[in-house]
């Protein structure tokens, strides 16, 4: 039996070339979470699939076959790409690198579909692309089954918690990095209005997010240091 | 059945080439121990020379066997005070075949790539960044190629020689010539109407 899924909603995160007219990509799909996939890139301009697998670009997929890697059966374009440029563009690398290296594959996650397209949606619009990767990250951690307990840090007496991954938040430790307290529940509520609340926001996220990666480094936090040079 | 271990090497050798697996490998090796010995010889005498000799010019990074490359050699080039960065060295000879350039190269062997692990600092950003501060060019183009890692090395290109007295430019995309509208992709029809341009009579 043929096994072709119905069309669903998917970005591309990355593409590399594979043998001579092949693409390997990863996608975030709407159904299947992320998924790697072969892809038939074409050689002639008319078959060619590469204009359509970019980033950013919202596509319509169908998949095929039983194995971890799939086969990608069609793709077509579903709405219009979001041009990202500068620094806009280097926060989308960041979260597509945040799901190559973070995301298990093949675990459904609609919700997480939805917020990556809404957080580049906001990328695109003026303002500070901030809340919006705070609030990726959030939900990401969450996705991956670490869930921040803001209980506990409410619990503690003194005005700076620290976090570790077997304890949750606890009363700020030596050696750990202390966070604000009333920032940290700032954070429980996703409010991203106040700055210092968005800047502790960042440092916790940056703590987990390196511990999670354990000896990966995200190469795409150079391009923001470059950038502010 | 196994070859001689000599013959085996040679077909191990010859799996290092892309697209090359052990059959095609193993009938590369056939041809030219049985058809074709003199270009065989040949084949490992130019390839010992070049793996050894071949290094990248000083200037543009382009492939070449002394310092520095033809093209940044020309004086006449030098005078054109044009600077065209592009990805790879296929790019350069592609333009080159139009005719229409007349100045020179940077080539960066490669886009930023961040989950690749290509950043700044694999690009030869800072011969490029030199090269800028010396004054000798007017204008850099920008001829990355039109994907969204190409964009964004082409605006961190852009960023970094904006402090710098120089022109930016990006090379237009549009419509292929020959081509048709109707099998365009979308992506490139929206570029094309968004930078067309006034029709001078």
């Amino acid at each position: 039996m043929i096994d072709i899924a119905s069309p669903q909603s998917a970005f591309l995160l990355h593409s590399r070339p594979y043998q001579e007219h092949k693409l390997l990509v990863e996608l975030l799909t709407e159904q299947e979470g992320k998924v790697a996939a072969v892809v038939y890139a074409g050689k002639t301009a008319k078959s060619n699939k590469k204009p359509l697998l970019q980033p950013f670009f919202p596509l319509k997929v169908q998949l095929k076959g039983k194995s971890q890697l799939k086969s990608l059966q069609s793709v077509e374009a579903d709405g219009r790409s979001i041009p990202l440029v500068g620094s806009d563009l280097y926060c989308g690398f960041y979260l597509n690198e945040l799901l190559v290296k973070l995301l298990p594959e093949l675990i459904p996650c609609p919700e997480l579909f939805k917020l990556y397209h809404q957080a580049i949606q906001q990328f695109n619009l003026a303002g500070s692309n901030e809340p919006a990767l705070r609030h990726f990250e959030l939900s990401l951690l969450s996705e991956l089954g670490i869930g921040l307990n803001f209980e506990q840090a409410l619990a503690c007496q003194s005005d700076y918690v620290s976090f570790s991954f077997d304890e949750g938040f606890s009363e700020s430790l030596k050696g750990k990095n202390a966070y604000l307290k009333s920032d940290v529940l700032l954070l429980a509520n996703h409010q991203f209005n106040d700055q210092n609340a968005l800047r502790t926001a960042k440092l916790l996220m940056r703590e987990l997010i390196n511990q999670l990666l354990g000896n990966k480094t995200l190469n795409s936090r150079k391009l923001f240091k470059k950038e502010k040079k | 059945m196994k070859f001689s271990p000599l013959v085996q090497e040679l077909i191990e050798s010859f799996k290092c080439l892309p697209g090359v697996g052990g059959k095609t490998a193993q009938r590369m090796a056939f041809h030219l121990l049985e058809r074709n010995r003199q270009g065989g010889t040949k084949l490992a005498t130019t390839l010992n020379k070049a793996m050894e000799n071949i290094g990248h010019c000083q200037k543009c990074r382009n492939f070449t066997e002394q310092t520095l490359c033809e093209i940044c050699e020309s004086p006449r080039r030098q005078q054109s005070k044009l600077l065209c960065v592009v990805e790879n060295p296929a790019d350069v000879i592609a333009i080159e075949q139009t005719g229409e350039f007349q100045g020179r190269y940077f080539i960066l062997m490669g886009h930023l790539s961040p989950i690749d692990g290509i950043g700044p600092d694999d690009l030869g950003l800072d011969l490029l960044e030199n090269e800028l501060n010396q004054g000798q060019v007017k204008e850099v183009i920008l001829a990355t190629n039109p994907t969204v890692e190409g964009e964004a090395t082409a605006h961190f290109i852009a960023e970094m020689a904006h402090s710098m007295d120089v022109n930016i430019s990006r090379i237009a995309h549009g419509v292929p010539v020959g081509g048709e509208l109707e099998y365009v992709d979308g992506n490139t029809l929206s570029h094309a109407l968004t930078g067309r341009k006034n029709y001078q009579v």
